[in-house]
Formats: structure tokens, sequence, C-alpha cells
């Protein structure tokens, strides 16, 4: 009777909640599946037909696909880099306890709270190339006016640029936070033992940061992965599709060309493929996080 | 700070006094760095249509409100914000009730595979959501739920109820569980434990976990962009449709972009003691 009236309270508490999630997660994925294995285009609802595995056959072979990937990584890889060393730099320069921090961590929280759309905005009046800020302070220093959206590589810098300046400060808050809770104890023993600012950074600070910045990184390199809207907002893709990334690229299959079922095929591939990178990611960096091992002398 | 100006006649307090102002400067330098976008938004919407590309740039301006005007009359801004106000609002709720209630169960009710669960319900999150985008938006057409509020409000709940799970399991776990068992021992039962002990206790981490809830959603754009057209639009959608190139209606995407992100930068400000707890999805705490 106990464990009837026990399962009934779970399900009321857990079933709701569960059910929300199983509807928009698993049931569109398995529609996914009947509809990557099919040839269903929205504007030619009368040819849809069973195709097999033809679909993921065409991805394969689709060199928008690689140079999507390509794309990806380009802004991606750069983007983390350089979030992570200036954010645990910042972090780093700025851990102290004093009432200045404080003002600072409300200050620097503002930019990723910005609505992504909003920031694409803000951005697109910055790089204007006659009347753009960024153009009249380069132009202050002798330099002449940049394009900033119209070139591929240029593009891409200007939306990694857009990219720090937004999410930098949320490697910076999780650093600080995570600074902010190491013993003080091991920096007293460092102290006896005479050891220096440098070596007390490289043996004692960096080594226990290790799990914070392991979830910094997880968590820039997931919102990185799937980053959508300032690409859209700012530059559409373009120049040609030299900032097409993968989201962009299925977004534009989907539902320009509305060729949904090669749209489901390319969610699969690029579903798999992000589920296999975080993972083997999590496990790279996440594996010792609670020894405190002989401070990564490697 | 007042240790500093104490003995600055000393060799060794003048260099503490030169730290502190060289830390005060970093400080400066960083912020003016991050804050310059935003403050610049600002200044292009106070200014009149001429200075917004005057350059050099006016820094030193009479403010007009011209723009904010000019928005609500002419882009019919409020229309927008009362369909982002009511999807956003009535999404955050429910994940924030539902997800109260599941972290309940998984914290106090452990249960065969309740991690499991947990974790199952954490990763959701980690989908890309335009890998569901296409299925859902086919989904949506056969269920009549296109670009209506309703559908919205599903989709955002769906979105929310991660965080919202994973942040009240945190707040609940703080929660001591003698108060609980104190009552139950007073014969109160487990919801009335839920709704007489637990929620009250639970309230501020409530709040936190709404806001929160609120400012993802608020700033959503993809799912919005596919799954509505005219009627639903939420405002990140209608102001990703303006042509940012024409120069001449700058003023008035400052001023749309401020009344977008301006109330989401008031919450965050709020609830900066738990934003790192919140980013993380409660697994850094602080």
């Amino acid at each position: 009777m106990e464990t009837r009236r026990r399962r009934l309270l779970l399900l009321v508490l857990v079933g709701p909640a569960t059910l929300i999630l199983l509807s928009t997660s698993i049931v569109p994925l398995v529609y996914s599946v009947l509809l990557s294995l099919q040839n269903y285009n929205l504007t030619d609802p009368f040819g849809r037909r069973f195709v097999g595995l033809y679909q993921f056959v065409r991805a394969l072979r689709d060199p928008r696909l690689w140079q999507a990937t390509v794309t990806t990584f380009q802004i991606l890889v750069p983007s983390l880099v350089i979030e992570l060393v200036l954010g645990i730099g910042i972090a780093l320069l700025l851990n102290r306890k004093s009432r200045g921090l404080k003002a600072f961590r409300a200050c620097i929280l503002l930019p990723m709270m910005v609505t992504p759309v909003v920031v694409g905005l803000m951005w697109a009046l910055m790089y204007n190339t006659n009347f753009g800020i960024l153009n009249y302070f380069l132009s202050l220093v002798g330099a002449g006016a940049v394009e900033w959206l119209a070139y591929p590589n240029l593009a891409k810098l200007s939306l990694i640029l857009v990219d720090i300046w937004q999410s930098t400060p949320f490697v910076v808050l999780i650093v600080l936070a995570g600074l902010q809770s190491l013993p003080p104890l091991a920096y007293l023993a460092a102290r006896v033992d005479g050891a220096t600012r440098w070596q007390t950074l490289r043996y004692i600070t960096l080594p226990m940061l290790r799990p914070i910045i392991a979830v910094a990184t997880l968590f820039r390199l997931l919102s990185l992965l799937v980053s959508f809207d300032v690409i859209y907002v700012l530059t559409g893709g373009g120049p040609g599709s030299a900032t097409e990334t993968l989201s962009m690229y299925i977004y534009k299959q989907g539902f320009v060309l509305c060729d949904v079922s090669y749209a489901s095929a390319l969610s699969y591939i690029f579903l798999v493929a992000s589920i296999v990178a975080t993972t083997r990611l999590v496990k790279l960096t996440a594996a010792p996080s609670q020894q405190y091992s002989g401070g990564g002398a490697s | 700070m007042s240790n500093g100006k104490r003995d600055t006649r000393t060799a060794a307090g003048r260099a503490r006094l030169m730290r502190s102002i060289g830390y005060l400067l970093a400080i400066g330098l960083v912020s003016l760095v991050f804050l310059f976008p935003i403050y610049w938004m600002l200044a292009t919407s106070l200014k009149s249509r001429v200075q917004t590309f005057t350059l050099p740039p006016v820094w030193l301006f009479k403010p007009t409100l011209e723009h904010y005007v000019q928005v609500i009359t002419e882009r019919q801004l409020f229309r927008y914000m009362l369909n982002s106000l009511s999807v956003v609002v009535s999404a955050t709720l429910v994940a924030v009730l539902l997800g109260t209630m599941a972290a309940f169960g998984f914290v106090r009710l452990k249960f065969r595979g309740s991690k499991d669960l947990a974790f199952w319900m954490l990763s959701t999150k980690m989908l890309p959501p335009i890998a569901v985008a296409v299925p859902l938006f086919l989904m949506f057409r056969q269920l009549r739920l296109l670009d209506t509020r309703v559908g919205l409000i599903w989709i955002y709940a769906a979105q929310a109820l991660p965080l919202a799970v994973w942040l009240m399991k945190g707040f609940l776990s703080d929660i001591p569980i003698e108060l609980e068992k104190a009552a139950m021992v007073d014969g109160c039962s487990t919801l009335g434990v839920l709704r007489r002990i637990v929620i009250p206790l639970a309230l501020p981490g409530m709040v936190a976990t709404a806001l929160f809830c609120f400012i993802t959603l608020w700033n959503e754009f993809l799912f919005a962009l596919v799954l509505t057209g005219t009627e639903a639009k939420t405002l990140p959608v209608m102001a990703a449709g303006i042509r940012t190139r024409r120069r001449e209606i700058w003023g008035e995407v400052g001023a749309l972009g401020t009344c977008i992100a301006l109330p989401v930068l008031a919450f965050a400000v709020l609830i900066q003691d738990y934003l790192v707890r919140g980013m993380t999805f409660g697994t850094v705490k602080r």
C-alpha cells in the first residue's frame, strides 16, 4: 500500500516534466528519423517517397556540408581559445577581495545577458564601413576604413570578435567564483615553502582550477557549436557562404529551400558528431578533477 | 584602502597605494571595453537622426526620445512586446512549477533511476536546437500550432525545464531535511510538507530560478523564428527583420535594442549572486 502511494506521488511530481521534455526531444528526434528516410520537400508534397539512406549518402558527397563544418570550427576554435585565455587572465588579474570587484562583476556580466539578436544589431551599427564607430577609432590611429563584413576571412574575424566580447565575461565570472573558493591553506603552505608567484600560479592555482576550467570550456563549446542568432543578424551566412556554420546550413536547407528530409539527415549527422565530440571532451578534461595530484608535474 | 592612506609616508605604504590605484585602473579599463557597445547603442537611441551618423561622433548631446516614439508607433513595439511577455511569463511559470515538483521528487524521494532521469533531463539541453526545429515545425503544422502563442509556450516551457529542475535541485537540497521530518512526525503528508515547509523555504531560490528562465526565454530566437509568423511573433524575431544597412534608421535600431535588452539587464543585476550557478545549471555553486 505504502509503495503504491509512493509511486503515485512520484508520478505526480516527476511525470509532467518528463512528458513535456519527451514531447520536445525524443518525439521530434524519432519523427526526424522517418523524415530523413524520405525525399520530402515542402514545395513538392506529392513527390514524397521512401528513399532509404539516400539523404545520408547525399550528405557525405555534399561539399557545402564540409565547408560548413570547416567554417564552424574556424569560428569556434579561435573564439574558444581566446575567451579562455583572456577570461582566465582577467580573473587572475582581478582576484582580490575588494568592493571594486563587486561593482566590476555587475558591469562585466551585462554583455552575456544582452539578447543575442540585439548583440547582432548593436555590432552591425559599429561595424558599418562609412559611419561605424570602429572605423572611426581606426582612423584616429591612421588606419583606413575596413569593410568588416564584406570579405570572407574578415567576416569570420568580426563574428569571433563579437563572441569574444559577449562570452569572455562568462569565463571570467566562473573562474573568479572558482578562485574565491580555493583553500587558503594551500597558499600558506606554498609561501612557507618559499614558492615564487609564478610557481604558485603554475603548481597550485591552475591545477586546482582545472575542474572549473573544464566546466567553462564545456559550456562555451556547446554554445559555440550551435551558435546561430548573431550570425543570422550580422552576416546571414555571407558573404557568399563564408560564415555559413552547420546550424546556419541546416536552417537554410530546411526552411529556405524547404528540403525537410535532407535537413533532418543533416541534423542527425550534426547531432551524433556533437555528442561524440562533447563526451570525449568531458572524459578528457573532467577525469582527474577530484584529486590533488602532484600539481600537474608532467 | 584606508590603510594605504594612513601610511603613505612609508615606502611600503606608497607601493601599496600605487598597487590599489593600478588595480582600480585595470578594473575600470576592462569594464570600459565590455560596456562600450552597450553604451553606444543607448547613446545612438537618444541622439537625433543626423547626430547618429555624424563623424567624429558627438559625445555630448541633448537626448531626444523621438526614436522611441517611432518604435512604438511605426513598428508596433507594444504588440510584439505583449507577445513576448505573455509567452515567456507563462512558460516560465509552467517550468518553475513543474521543475520544482520534479526536483523535489529527485531530492527527497530517491528512486531507482532517479539520477539517470535527472541527467537525461539535463541532456535535452545539449540537443542542438536546429536539430529538432525541422521535425517540430512539421509537428506544429499537423497540430495547427504554428504561429500560436500556446505552441510557443509549450516549446519554451520545455526549453526552460532542465534549467528549472537542476537549479531547484540545488536549492532544495540546501534545505535541512530535519524540518520536513518534524512536520511529518506531526502528521503532515508529503504534499503538505511540500506546500507548508518546502515551498516557503525555497521561495528565494524559486524567484531566482524564475528570473533565470525568464532571461533565457526572452532572449530565445531560433524557435520563435521558425515556429511563428505574424500573429505570435516575438520581439527578437521582429528586431532581426530590421535592415541595419540603411543608416537613416540607426536611431530606431538603437531604441528597439534598448527596449529589448534593458529589462533583461535589470534582472541580471538583481540575480548576480546566483549568476554563475544559473549559467552552469547548478554545477558550479558558490
